[in-house]
């Protein structure tokens, strides 16, 4: 992910904001913004033309350590590149500035060098993990009223690009042969259990799970 | 925060050349000695001050990965400064610029001033590509040029603000329509759009301007 924004704990930069908040940008604009993420907002405040009209799915995160320490908020997405897509297709990774604590896009990344796993569900944890073998988790930051159901559609975008890519052109079962720099060694274990569990077939019974309604979004 | 322009950079080159490097030590002076590749953009932003006018520079880190290439290209788009570099102890890396160079001019704006750097200075002792060589090659192919370290930062302030110097210049010569959202400019959001623009504000249709500007 962004060097420099990964394990730094909450305190460094975004002391002063609200609890729960990041501040608010003052750039953007009047938009209808009922149901809009702030990610979305951001992306529309016209400083991206080339990502404002994506459709995006996000929420809002704390990076947390693998044990759970709680380090820095981290808003993530994902979009399509165009509208057509069945499926999204990027990543987008966002968190407060530094500077001035105003929502920041940190980075765009296709979804098929990225996987994601379910943690650790109890704390609506996911692992997000990319084909060069960084790693990073989080936590999702949710009213505690919505918090299942909205973990619940990360949970069905993972299968449901699991499934996708298995028939695709980059499946990741490709993963261990194609990570690059070799420093994967302390996640193997954790990766493997996410992994077995997946195959276990506990993902039926997390899909029957679901709700199936909710967002018109990739009918997550 | 408020800005006059935004620019758009891209910086492209070569997987290792220290595109990442270069930006983290532009945007928090700092060297990242291990190499994290990337997937994808990372992005960036800072404000400089060009001629007594803020300028937040918003900056795309591609992935120089060859299987990473194809997709970054498309955001390529759009941009109106481009960072390319090499890495003056890998002659492969300059080798490659020529076919960087012809995808950047594929997929941007003809006006997008573009920067060669030969990056990694500081290792003098295995230098594998001449100074003069880069310089010919910019001069060869209309782009400015520097030498820069990511790790002593060495002219890297210089690279990032002499690219923006240059885009100054041109709005104020009136190259760059800073209207046309494909040239990667923006005005800043309290600007007054007819009064900052230079010397081809006149010469611009008045209808677009006049409902390009929420104030004025
Ligand atoms: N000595 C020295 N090493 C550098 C310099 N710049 C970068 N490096 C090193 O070169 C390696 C690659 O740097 P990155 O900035 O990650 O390379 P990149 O161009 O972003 O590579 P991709 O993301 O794969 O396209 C890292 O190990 C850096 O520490 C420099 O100016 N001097
Ligand atoms: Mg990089």
């Amino acid at each position: 992910m962004m060097r420099g924004h990964e394990t730094k704990p909450a305190s460094s930069g975004t002391g002063e904001e609200a609890p729960g908040g990041m501040a608010e940008c003052p750039l953007v604009p009047a938009y209808p913004t009922g149901r809009l993420g702030r990610l979305q907002r951001h992306l529309l405040s016209g400083e991206f033309d080339q990502l404002r009209d994506f459709p995006i799915f996000e929420s809002n995160f704390v990076q947390v350590t693998r044990l759970g320490e709680v380090a820095n908020k981290v808003t993530m997405g994902v979009a399509a590149s165009s509208p057509a897509l069945e499926l999204p297709d990027l990543l987008l990774l966002a968190g407060p500035a530094k500077d001035n604590g105003c929502l920041q896009l940190f980075g765009l990344f296709p979804l098929q060098f990225v996987q994601l796993f379910v943690h650790d569900e109890s704390r609506w944890q996911l692992k997000v993990k990319f084909r060069t073998g960084r790693a990073f988790y989080l936590q999702l930051r949710a009213p505690a009223e919505t918090r299942d159901r909205e973990f619940g559609r990360w949970v069905r975008l993972l299968y449901r690009l699991r499934f996708h890519s298995a028939g695709g052109a980059v499946p990741f079962t490709q993963e261990y042969s194609t990570v690059e720099d070799g420093e994967d060694d302390q996640d193997d274990d954790t990766i493997e259990r996410e992994e077995q569990d997946l195959k276990a077939g506990s993902l039926q019974a997390m899909e029957a799970r679901l709700d199936p309604q909710t967002s018109e979004l990739w009918g997550l | 925060m408020t800005y006059a322009y935004l620019f758009k950079y891209i910086i492209i080159g070569d997987t290792g050349v220290g595109k990442s490097c270069l930006l983290l030590q532009f945007t928090d002076k700092r060297f990242q000695p291990v190499h994290d590749l990337t997937i994808g953009v990372e992005f960036g932003a800072r404000m400089v001050n060009i001629d007594g006018k803020q300028i937040k520079l918003q900056i795309w880190d591609t992935a120089g990965q060859e299987s990473f290439r194809s997709i970054t290209r498309s955001y390529y788009r759009g941009a109106a400064g481009a960072l390319l570099v090499y890495d003056i102890t890998r002659r492969e890396t300059f080798n490659h610029l020529t076919s960087w160079l012809e995808d950047a001019r594929q997929h941007s704006s003809s006006n997008m001033v573009i920067m060669l750097i030969g990056n990694k200075s500081d290792l003098e002792s295995r230098r594998d590509v001449k100074r003069e060589e880069g310089e010919a090659f910019a001069r060869e192919h209309g782009l400015i040029f520097m030498e820069t370290s990511a790790k002593t930062a060495c002219n890297v302030e210089e690279a990032f603000i002499n690219t923006a110097k240059e885009i100054y210049r041109k709005i104020q010569q009136g190259l760059f329509d800073v209207h046309n959202e494909a040239n990667g400019i923006k005005i800043g959001p309290q600007q007054c759009i007819s009064t900052s623009v230079g010397p081809s504000a006149s010469q611009r249709n008045s209808s677009e301007i006049g409902s390009n500007s929420g104030c004025c």
